[in-house]
């Protein structure tokens, strides 16, 4: 048995694996590693080189958030959830593109940028010599997502607040406060906006141990706060995404479950319990009530896609985990360059919940499709979802195509770049195009591909590189030029 | 609450009735930095201690308070001797208060007799007599224990104390 199958087994993998020699690859790292070496310092703006026209409805702005700072003062993160973000805008006019990448500048990055190294823990790794946090909010890294919400950025995290970035200069512009009593409170990285533009969240407080609470938010279109309600948890599974109905909020509390202790960091406490039902907990979207809650078999989900009604039935798409090690073993395996396995073996699946009679079929539809994209000007409607996929056959572990698939039929059309490519999240345009962010790691760039949604099998009709390699992020928007 | 020249308060009514214990002569010096406008040479005298039973082998404990992040407003600390009394935050043998000037600050408790004893302290930053909390009860003004110990909640009394069997100094990072 290989070392790396051995420690799989073992209950808390992740300490397991901090505790150990660092594993390593039998020659030099493979070529993808270069998208986990990080950045140091802001990114000036830099032109791409182009090649293929560029749509109209394509000139604007694809803004990304993901973990860009991984080490300090001889000091690593271990997983990648932990890097500060950066916001990388990648602007696109009719006759150029131009990317920008510059760090948000939270409160943790001012600290230790003036410290010269890391002074805290992160989510998912220990730093050595670390003080004690004064809360959540002291380990805020904004590196999740970002997405507009009236004429702001949000830089989105989701264990903390998020901060405000100007989508012009992406100079930071402080923490968004919704109200004093929410201060610091968690304000997930996945906001969803309804028919009339009101954004919904969750933020998840699994973190507080034997407390476990779940908060709701309406936000109004301009980005004022409507109602907020916190709800406590039967227990306190990480909760990453939710589902908008036209009538009510669901969340899905996973079996990924964290056990807070003093000595553990949150990623390295999570314990998956197969035992342990998942929970749907449905909330009315008028009063922020519970309404119900319906166990559905052990499952780990980051990533809904759309939901829509069909007569007393909810139907939505998750990308569903059959257990959390690509969490707590492949995302630190990939932060630390290490070899896999990396458990990203996702299934996109079908849910269909009639509410009344508390019933939940989910249903494989046999696809890896990660970072579900649809048209957000229809957001309840049965449509083709749009995603990253390739995850269950790379030598990474991640995305080498694009896909789209309607989750109805399962008629499905997918663009593979190769092993060289690793795709990042899509975004869907005007609901006719598709474009996302890549590494080219073989020939060491980055860039972004724009597709016709229509014709996704015949692959980009524009490409822009450049030789700046930016780190593998995670989520982001694309704004279209006034 | 204490102040500087020290006019014990209503807070008072916390401290151990049986050992008659009362706030009485101390001094803490307080260093001047950015946060105080125009009074570089000041020194303030706060006085905060126990005096009073002469006991046997009474003992002083020192305490500086380092990482003062914000400026101005109180630091507010409380000294238990039981595992009792500082999980349910009540009766300490000490509560005061004193005004923050600088990013560390020394406090001296004289005569306490030999014990176990675990401080709380947190800095009441904008002034408001309390330790200001998010809907979810987390703590967004800074905090510290004895020892240092403790993340997501305060740390067991057994982690927090220090013995007293002579005069000792700790040190509380405030977090
Ligand atoms: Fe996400």
């Amino acid at each position: 048995m290989r070392r790396r199958d051995f420690l799989i087994g073992l209950p808390t993998a992740l300490a397991a694996a901090h505790a150990l020699p660092r594993a390593v690859f039998a020659e030099l790292p493979p070529s993808w590693a270069i998208g986990f070496a990080g950045v140091e310092s802001d990114l000036a703006p830099l032109p791409m080189s182009v090649q293929g026209r560029l749509p109209a409805p394509c000139q604007g702005t694809l803004f990304r958030n993901g973990p860009a700072l991984y080490q300090r003062a001889g000091q690593r993160y271990g997983h990648w959830f932990d890097p500060d973000g950066m916001i990388q805008a990648f602007r696109f006019a009719a006759d150029q593109v131009v990317h920008q990448g510059r760090f948000v500048r939270t409160e943790r990055l001012l600290k230790e940028s003036a410290a010269g190294r890391f002074l805290f823990n992160g989510a998912g790794s220990k730093i050595s010599g670390a003080m004690p946090e004064r809360n959540n909010e002291t380990l805020n890294v904004a590196n999740i997502n970002v997405q507009l919400v009236g004429d702001e950025l949000l830089a989105l995290w989701e264990a903390g607040s998020a901060y405000r970035v100007d989508p012009d200069s992406l100079e930071t512009l402080g923490v968004q406060h919704w109200s004093k009593e929410l201060a610091g409170v968690p304000f997930s990285a996945h906001p969803r906006t309804d028919e009339s533009g009101n954004l919904w969240n969750i933020g998840s407080a699994s973190f507080a141990g034997s407390n476990p609470r779940l908060v709701l938010y309406q936000i109004s279109a301009a980005g004022q706060l409507k109602k907020f309600r916190v709800h406590p948890l039967d227990f306190a599974g990480y909760m990453h995404d939710f589902i908008l109905t036209p009538r009510y909020m669901i969340a899905l509390n996973s079996s990924a479950i964290s056990t807070m202790t003093e000595s553990e960091t949150f990623v390295g406490s999570v314990k998956w319990m197969p035992e342990q039902p998942s929970q749907l907990l449905v909330f009315d979207r008028q009063t922020l009530d519970h309404v119900k809650t319906i166990e559905v078999p052990a499952t780990f989900v980051f990533h809904f896609g759309n939901a829509w009604e069909d007569q007393q039935q909810l139907e939505w798409t998750a990308c569903a985990y059959p257990n959390s090690n690509f969490m707590t073993i492949g995302m630190a395996r990939l932060a630390q360059q290490q070899p896999g396995p990396y458990y990203s073996d996702l299934t996109l699946v079908r849910y269909r919940l009639d509410l009344n009679k508390s019933r939940c079929q989910i249903e494989p539809l046999d696809v890896d499709l990660e970072f579900p994209a649809f048209d957000r000007r229809a957001p309840f409607s049965p449509q083709p979802l749009y995603g990253a996929s390739g995850s269950g056959s790379s030598a990474s572990g991640l995305a080498t195509a694009v896909m789209r698939i309607d989750p109805r039929s399962g008629d499905a059309q997918r663009y593979d770049y190769g092993p060289d490519y690793i795709v990042e999240e899509p975004q869907l345009i005007g609901g006719d195009y598709l474009m996302h962010s890549f590494l080219d790691h073989r020939r060491g760039r980055s860039g972004v591909a724009i597709l016709r949604a229509a014709a996704l099998a015949d692959g980009p009709i524009l490409l822009a590189e450049m030789e700046r390699i930016l780190p593998l992020g995670f989520h982001g928007c694309f704004v279209a030029a006034a | 609450m204490v102040s500087a020249g020290g006019t014990p308060n209503a807070q008072n009514k916390h401290l151990n009735p049986p050992l008659s214990l009362r706030l009485g002569q101390a001094i803490i010096p307080h260093r001047i930095d950015e946060w105080d406008n125009g009074m570089k040479s000041f020194l303030a005298a706060i006085t905060l201690a126990i005096q009073p039973l002469q006991l046997a082998q009474a003992a002083d404990l020192s305490i500086l308070i380092e990482n003062i992040t914000d400026p101005g407003g109180a630091l507010s600390w409380s000294v238990f001797d039981s595992a009792e009394t500082y999980k349910n935050d009540r009766s300490p043998v000490i509560e005061a208060r004193s005004r923050v000037y600088a990013a560390t600050t020394q406090v001296t408790l004289h005569d306490l007799p030999p014990g176990v004893y675990a401080v709380k302290v947190f800095h009441d930053a904008n002034s408001n007599g309390k330790l200001d909390r998010n809907i979810l009860g987390i703590p967004l003004e800074g905090y510290g224990f004895s020892n240092n110990k403790g993340r997501f909640g305060p740390p067991a009394f057994a982690k927090a104390s220090v013995p007293l069997e002579g005069d000792t100094q700790i040190r509380i990072r405030l977090r």
